[in-house]
């Protein structure tokens, strides 16, 4: 096996991360088309912490597959570091991943590995040497606060600080940026602040751009600057939301629930 | 990712699911174990017929039967029509073609006799060979007194009979089957049903030679019988065999003096004439086929080993679903999980085929062994028929063969089948798209 292609960032001398324009995504629900997005706009800047906050079936999950690299979008564009993504190839999806931070829900730490294998692995995938891929790693778990939970596997772990290796595990990608989907979604309360310190942390000490998105206000507090999804459109301010929500809402009690818009878990079509 | 990690990532996941994979690898070894053993026992097998023809027969004889082939297969130099008899008569006729040194009429005759080496009386039977003692000692060396074993000194006179070291102590345990130097009462069956009693003096033990003879040539297991004696008590004047040495070895020598036998029997009607060297072929194509056919059956264990590596995956691929989808997510590639998985498969097959390699040469030793100590044990042996004892005795010892072409292929062979089958798997495992896998519980 080769070494994987090594991404390249274009030397755009732009100061934007990640860009989507007008993306459109649709997919059949069976034999049903769902439009999950419907033309999203969204620019972030090197540095940023924002955080995408929608309810459940907004789009959410949609656009995180699209800016993660891991689907296409139907139509539009997306960049990252100024590379239109929206048409590249899997192999070249594979490659670009490779410098996205995911930092998911449900930690989907590899549960045979230890928290240093874990964190190692996205190294391992890049073809690092092992005795790079262990310092670094060890730095990163030092980063995170579990230095001394290095050799303990994920089911040894707390939820708190399987998320943490989770994190530190997105930092050894050396990201363009971190996604993160519900970060603190399987975390009890207490805990749940300690990560959202950590996520801000990283942001202002290490000058992580971070793209947060969640269901849960209090979660979307802690950034600077929050977009709104609301089925399958974005907005930039809560006002414009709400008032989307209330078209919405209007749309619904007048067509009953005859069409279900945006997407629920488990009925996705993928990239194929 | 690079080789050396995914072997180690690999690894791994084998490391954690012990029983499936033990279960797996199990299957490999069976398959593998079957292989080793069987083709190194035929090998062995096969060897040891060698050797001991070469002790019992040489290259340069030639044995005349009537009409076809040796154990009923036409070797070449048989053919159709009515066969010939042979007679002592013939001998002169043959020693006058040229390049022929020596003749040996030979007469072969079923015998029974009892013995109570089991404590009571049992009856068993054993093959009389009639020949010239002086010349079928000039013949073959092996038909001595002096090797390991022997007792007595061969006989000049014409009342008294030789017997093979197996006879004497079939069990090399000290139990005499035909005691030596007293008289040995044979029966036979005439055509017409009476039976015919006679009793002659055992005056000489052959030292051992060995459990298999061909055409005429001495072995463990004969009772040998001067063949003016022979032809007297079994009341024949016919032979069985004319063994005919040759001066020369070469093909173009045996083709020659071969085609003159036959002309000099054309009259009468067909012979068979058969060398050492034609026999020992004829002896290796079926053990080949055999050999083959084994391997074939082994193979079969093999494959069915692929399918269960094939269900394995295909259900531990289903359950790593989600672990597909986070190596995709930070980056792997099709290829990469590809790569892990059939890596996995290739560990599979490569422990399962060398721990079967290991099982399969002491499973060669221990069915060898196993195989010629019984058929030892029967040497003689009412049961045993024609086959019983051949490789008794002699101290002869079976070596299976293991050589490195073996080793090679399979090793080969079992971790060929291990990727072939785990392909598919694999390929559908690195084509799941990344954000089904991601949602997978």
């Amino acid at each position: 096996m080769s070494r994987e292609e090594i991404y390249e960032p274009l030397a755009s001398g732009s100061n934007v991360v990640l860009e989507t324009r007008d993306v459109k995504k649709k997919y059949m629900q069976g034999k049903v088309p769902v439009i999950a997005l419907r033309g999203v706009n969204l620019k972030v800047e090197r540095g940023e912490l924002i955080s995408i906050l929608g309810p459940s079936g907004s789009g959410k999950s949609t656009l995180l597959n699209l800016i993660g690299a891991l689907d296409r979008p139907t139509s539009g564009a997306i960049f990252i570091e100024g590379e239109d993504i929206s048409r590249a190839s899997k192999n070249r999806l594979a490659a670009i991943r490779q410098h996205i931070g995911f930092v998911f829900q449900y930690f989907n730490l590899i549960g045979r590995l230890t928290a240093l294998q874990n964190v190692e692995l996205p190294m391992t995938i890049k073809g690092l040497g092992s005795k790079e891929r262990r310092e670094k790693a060890l730095d990163y778990l030092k980063i995170v606060g579990l230095s001394d939970r290095v050799n303990h596997r994920p089911n040894e772990l707390s939820g708190g600080q399987q998320q943490r290796v989770a994190i530190a595990r997105a930092l050894a990608q050396e990201p363009r940026f971190m996604l993160m989907d519900e970060p603190t979604g399987n975390i009890d309360t207490r805990t749940r602040d300690g990560i959202l310190a950590l996520i801000k942390q990283l942001n202002e000490e290490k000058k992580v751009t971070t793209v947060l998105i969640t269901h849960d206000h209090a979660v979307a507090q802690i950034t600077r600057r929050t977009a709104y999804i609301v089925d399958g459109l974005l907005y930039n301010t809560k006002e414009e939301a709400d008032a989307a929500e209330q078209v919405d809402l209007e749309k619904n009690a007048e067509y009953g629930d005859l069409v279900h818009r945006g997407e629920r878990e488990g009925e996705e079509v993928p990239i194929q | 990712m690079n080789i050396v990690d995914v072997f180690k990532y690999s690894a791994r996941s084998i490391r954690v699911q012990k029983g499936r994979a033990a279960l797996t690898i199990l299957g490999v070894v069976i398959g593998i174990t079957a292989i080793v053993a069987l083709n190194g026992l035929t090998g062995g097998f096969s060897n040891l017929i060698s050797g001991q023809l070469v002790s019992g027969t040489s290259a340069n004889t030639l044995s005349i039967t009537p009409g076809g082939g040796i154990f009923g297969f036409a070797t070449g130099t048989g053919g159709g029509g009515t066969p010939a008899n042979l007679y002592t008569a013939n001998l002169t006729g043959i020693e006058a073609i040229p390049h022929v040194n020596m003749t040996l009429g030979v007469y072969s005759k079923r015998v029974n006799f009892y013995s109570d080496i089991n404590g009571s009386s049992v009856k068993y039977s054993a093959t009389v060979t009639a020949v010239d003692f002086k010349r079928y000692g000039e013949m073959y060396s092996a038909f001595s007194t002096t090797g390991t074993g022997g007792l007595g000194t061969i006989p000049t006179d014409n009342n008294s009979i030789v017997i093979g070291y197996s006879l004497y102590e079939p069990y090399n345990n000290a139990s005499v089957l035909v005691p030596f130097g007293q008289n040995l009462t044979m029966y036979w069956q005439l055509t017409n049903g009476s039976t015919v009693h006679y009793s002659l003096n055992v005056t000489a033990v052959l030292g051992q030679i060995g459990g298999f003879s061909l055409s005429g040539g001495p072995s463990d297991n004969g009772i040998f019988m001067s063949l003016g004696l022979a032809q007297q008590i079994f009341d024949t004047q016919q032979l069985s065999t004319i063994v005919v040495q040759v001066d020369q070895t070469d093909t173009a020598t045996i083709n020659a003096v071969t085609a003159a036998i036959k002309a000099y029997f054309a009259p009468a009607g067909t012979v068979s004439v058969s060398s050492a060297t034609s026999l020992l072929g004829t002896i290796s194509t079926i053990l080949g086929t055999v050999s083959d056919l084994l391997t074939a059956i082994a193979a079969i264990s093999l494959i069915v080993a692929g399918v269960g590596i094939m269900n394995i995956m295909t259900v531990s691929i289903i359950e790593r679903t989600r672990e597909i989808g986070i190596l995709k997510a930070i980056g792997a590639t099709d290829r990469s999980v590809m790569g892990i998985f059939l890596v996995e498969a290739l560990m599979i097959g490569l422990i399962g085929s060398v721990i079967g390699l290991g099982l399969g040469y002491l499973g060669a030793f221990g069915l060898g062994s196993l195989l010629f100590r019984f058929a030892g044990a029967t040497a003689g042996s009412s049961s045993g028929g024609r086959m019983s004892g051949l490789f008794g005795g002699g101290g002869t010892t079976f070596i299976p063969v293991v050589t490195p072409e073996l080793i090679a292929l399979a090793i080969l062979f079992g971790v060929l089948v291990a990727v072939v089958f785990a392909l598919y798997p694999a390929w559908k495992a690195s084509r799941k798209p990344p954000v089904e896998a991601l949602r997978f519980e």
